[in-house]
């Protein structure tokens, strides 16, 4: 009796097995977890825009692509490799443009926009699904057909980076050369690639430390005179080059650097016996000072809260890199690493702080994550100094010095590295604020 | 599910509604800086409000010159001398007039043109500061719905997750209890089979042994004999049963390595294609992807946001780039359905 | 980043030449510039390797407000006043006891004459950032004050100025160059 009962349970139980067997595939999805990504920049191809005007001043196509490859997150078609050069949306062909690995086309066309300018009307595709992901239309005057391109590249880069672009910004920059027997020293202004520079200032003596007004109008520098055997530290209105001197007094006059609303200004001041860093409000010409002990406290920049001041500090010994909130209070050694480290400043989301840090190999540039504490070396050296962070966080401007004499910038993450050919020395880069 | 939608109908209306909005929205096509020199925050430093030329204003009608007034004297030398003489002051008069009456006119054009370019320069500057702010008002708008909108396929995702969790744990646990039981089962099987034969054998010996002074020798052979077949048979069906092990062992060993490799060929190959925008944070969506038996991609759909619209977009990128996907090695292994859980190391 | 332990003698060993080489090479320089203002013509300067502040320029610029008829003294190399440039090691403010004699001299010659005007520019070589060097060319240029006010100067006939590294004496990335380039000048004013 048992025993067929048992019998007839194992056969019932198989057949059930069996069945689940076979049909449990059919109902539940397979799992597949993502957990990393590809190193390779962002396939894309920008047709050259039509125009029915013949040829235009400016090669739209060729500068947005110049910015976007710049950036190295992006890998940028050439364009005698093109299989084809359409203008609009409907003239593409998808599956030629598959074969030739560009993820995503840009076509587009300048037209005049009746009061003498330009309208410029761009679509961004995705080979792959085979459609338009985004329309555009930009309006420009007569002589911004060349921000318009930048305009492009922004707009693309935005939409893949989920971060703004930064190609209307501008830097500042310091150049020394020979000149009528004697030397110049320049203060230039120029479009974040180097072109279009203009000389804000000029002198024969040193001038250094050039820093941008949050808002870009104004930029704040150190101008020596050796005649009457002082440095002063100015802002100039860039649109105006009215010039008002902040501090002009005996011993050292430098550093500056702004606020995040732009009302106050940090600087160096050694008038009363020590370089000790103030702090100077713009409105009412009021002077705070900061720091007061015996050693050197210099090369102060605020974070974008406006909470904290990062500052270089011999207090201990050698240079190195230290935090005070806003009023001089909560001092705080942040960094340990190196031989020392100088010259900080943050990046635009307050996250990361970039530096100059000595080691064996000489002076290179140190990005520090502030959450994490990690510093990571983003340059070779042997001579860097000067880092500044583009208004994006994501690229940091900087000079190297020594057998080569150059503007660099490099990414973030110090995977990209680009070069901003200048003639004769120069130092010191500044980068002002998005442009828009 | 249906009772729950019923129970809140106005959530579900709301969602709908967001959607075909936001479908409409995609239709009609972004036009993301319009050609009104008014509108837009990108490209302020480009689009500046630009100043008609006054020059170019049309003119109003010439003023009409005034009418005579003087009557005429009857013809006579000295009076037509006069005449001329009157009829050259007069056209040097009107001339006069003429010429301050266009100088007043030219005067009075341009301050009307002026006041006309300021005008129109203060209105556009009017109409800029408007559209600035409808823009942000706009944008803020624009805001609120996406949050809305993520807070509610949040909410979707969550639940979604939720019911998957349950009924992928409940499925888990039924095929564990399923194997246990089967095997179980074999078990007692076995068990019972040893048992049986055990007791048998024993009967038979008590037996052999109770007839065994009558018929010694031979029962003595008999139970012999009995015991060598039973425990020959016995051994036979231990043999059959763990050869019967084996092959199924093997069976199962060879389906999970090759759905193991499988699931690491889609794996490799989606992310050899997912380009993820740098220094983006905190990635985390499922992708539902169909596919054919010959791994060509039917469809997709992400359940949820991947944190920004850019990884969402390079999400997509990936999983399209990879059509097809690779094919499963046995009918077995295949799924027509994969769910995908991009959920990177940082 | 940590200094790697095995690399430690070698560095010590590089250092110590280093130091070795500077001291040697200030030496040098120190003849050399005295030798400079008698060699000066119009032509010298603009040569490559040499900076805006060859010997020429510190006898132009540093002797103005001198009078005339003590300038001899000045570049006489057998008169300690003529040593105008004192030298540093790397990293150090403290003034080498070799310039002691020259500081005595000056701080001497300025108590005599209380209406000239010292002004003591200070300077670095290129390493390091550029407003930290312009805090320690100062620092140099104090160290000096103090030593000249020691010796008989008063406080009202001197002052400071420091150019960090942005005016060096010789351009150029060698110890050779830095060396003369860790300097502060005396430059007597009107």
């Amino acid at each position: 009796m048992k025993k067929s009962l048992a019998k007839t349970y194992v056969v019932v139980t198989a057949a059930v097995g069996l069945l689940l067997a076979v049909a449990v595939p059919a109902q539940a999805a397979l799992q597949v977890d993502i957990t990393d990504s590809s190193q390779s920049a962002i396939p894309i191809a920008i047709s050259p825009f039509g125009s029915d005007r013949g040829q235009l001043p400016v090669d739209v196509a060729q500068v947005a692509s110049e910015d976007l490859a710049s950036t190295g997150l992006f890998e940028v078609l050439a364009r005698q490799n093109m299989v084809a050069r359409p203008t609009r949306a409907d003239q593409v062909n998808y599956e030629n443009w598959r074969t030739s690995s560009v993820d995503n086309l840009v076509v587009g066309s300048v037209a005049p926009n009746g009061q003498g300018g330009y309208r410029l009307t761009f679509d961004l595709l995705d080979i792959y699904q085979g459609q338009s992901i985004a329309s555009f239309q930009i309006n420009a005057g007569r002589n911004e057909l060349r921000d318009a391109a930048h305009t492009v590249a922004n707009l693309i880069y935005e939409k893949f980076a989920g971060e703004k672009g930064y190609f209307l910004s501008r830097i500042g920059y310091i150049t020394m050369a020979k000149e009528n027997g004697g030397l110049r020293y320049r203060l230039i202004v120029s479009d974040y690639d180097g072109k279009n520079p203009a000389t804000v200032y000029f002198s024969r003596d040193p001038i250094m430390s050039p820093a941008w007004s949050p808002d870009g109008s104004k930029l704040a520098y150190v101008a020596f005179d050796i005649n009457r055997g002082r440095s002063s530290l100015r802002v100039q209105d860039l649109a105006t080059g009215n010039i008002r001197e902040i501090s002009s007094r005996e011993g050292i006059n430098g550093a500056p650097a702004w606020s995040p609303d732009g009302r106050r200004l940090v600087m160096t001041l050694s008038y009363r016996g020590n370089p000790d860093i103030y702090s100077y409000a713009l409105g009412t010409n009021q002077l705070t000072q900061l720091t007061n002990n015996g050693a050197i406290d210099t090369e102060a920049s605020w974070s974008p809260d406006g909470r904290h001041i990062v500052f270089t500090s011999d207090r201990g010994g050698r240079p190195q890199v230290y935090r005070m909130r806003s009023d001089g209070g909560q001092v705080e050694r942040l960094t340990f690493e190196g031989d020392s480290n100088q010259r900080a400043s943050y990046s635009p989301d307050g996250q990361k702080i970039t530096m100059v840090q000595k080691s064996g190999n000489g002076f290179r540039i140190a990005v520090m994550d502030r959450e994490s504490n990690n510093i990571r070396i983003v340059s070779d050296g042997p001579l860097d100094d000067s880092p500044d962070f583009a208004p994006n966080g994501q690229a940091i401007i900087y000079a190297r010095q020594g057998r080569s004499n150059e503007l660099a910038t490099v990414s973030t993450d110090g995977q990209t590295r680009s070069r901003l050919s200048q003639g004769g020395e120069v130092r010191e880069p500044a980068w002002g604020p998005l442009g828009y | 599910m249906f009772r729950k939608l019923a129970d809140n109908w106005r959530s579900v209306l709301l969602a709908v509604g967001l959607h075909l909005l936001v479908a409409v929205l995609l239709v009609v096509g972004v036009n993301f800086v319009s050609d009104s020199s008014a509108r837009g925050n990108h490209g302020q430093k480009i689009v500046r409000a630009s100043v008609i030329n006054p020059d170019s204003v049309s003119t109003d009608m010439p003023e009409m010159p005034e009418p005579e007034s003087e009557p005429e004297p009857e013809s006579d030398k000295a009076a037509e001398q006069t005449k001329a003489q009157r009829a050259a002051e007069k056209a040097a008069r009107e001339k006069a007039e003429a010429k301050k009456a266009a100088e007043a006119e030219a005067a009075r054009r341009k301050a009307e043109a002026e006041k006309k370019a300021e005008a129109q320069r203060q209105a556009k500057a009017q109409a800029e500061r408007k559209a600035q702010a409808k823009a942000g008002r706009e944008a803020k708008k624009e805001a609120e719905r996406e949050a809305k909108e993520k807070a509610q396929r949040e909410a979707k995702k969550e639940a979604a997750e939720k019911a998957r969790r349950e009924a992928k744990a409940k499925a888990q646990a039924e095929a564990k209890a399923q194997a246990a039981r089967e095997k179980a089962q074999a078990e007692r099987q076995a068990k019972a089979e040893a048992e049986r034969k055990a007791k048998a054998e024993a009967a038979a010996k008590a037996k052999a042994q109770k007839e065994a002074r009558e018929e010694a020798a031979r029962k003595k052979r008999e139970a012999a004999q009995r015991r060598a077949a039973a425990e020959q048979a016995e051994r036979e069906s231990s043999m059959r049963e763990a050869m019967q092990r084996e092959a199924a062992g093997r069976r199962d060993a060879a389906n999970s390595q090759a759905l193991g490799a499988y699931v690491q060929a889609i794996k490799d190959k989606v992310e050899s294609n997912w380009l993820r925008p740098p220094g983006a944070r905190n990635i985390s969506c499922k992708v539902r992807v169909k596919q054919l038996p010959g791994g060509q991609v039917t469809g997709f759909r992400l359940l949820g946001s991947c944190g920004s619209s850019a990884v969402d977009r390079s999400v997509e990128q990936a999983i399209s780039k990879s059509d097809p996907l690779p094919k499963a090695p046995s009918d077995s292994v295949f799924s027509p359905e994969i769910e995908f859980n991009f959920e990177p190391d940082q | 980043m940590t200094i790697n332990k095995r690399r430690l003698p070698l560095i010590a060993l590089l250092t110590v030449a280093m130091l070795a080489l500077a001291a040697c090479g200030s030496n040098k320089s120190l003849r050399d510039d005295d030798d400079m203002p008698g060699a000066g013509g119009m032509g010298s300067q603009g040569d490559q390797g040499m900076g805006m502040n060859s010997g020429r320029d510190i006898d132009v610029r540093g002797l103005e407000g001198i009078d005339p008829s003590d300038r001899d003294m000045f570049t006489d190399p057998n008169n300690p006043l003529s040593t105008r440039i004192v030298y540093f090691d790397l990293d150090q403010s403290a003034i080498p006891s070799r310039f002691s004699q020259a500081i005595q001299a000056h701080g001497r010659y300025l108590s005599k004459h209380p209406n000239v005007k010292l002004r003591l520019e200070g300077h670095t070589d290129e390493r390091g950032t550029r407003e930290y060097n312009v805090a320690l060319g100062e620092r140099r240029a104090e160290s000096v004050q103090q030593a000249v006010v020691l010796s008989g100067a008063s406080d009202r006939q001197l002052s400071t100025l420091s150019f960090g590294e942005e005016r060096p004496a010789e351009l150029g990335s060698t110890e050779s160059a830095y060396s003369k380039n860790r300097r502060v000048e005396f430059i007597y004013t009107k």
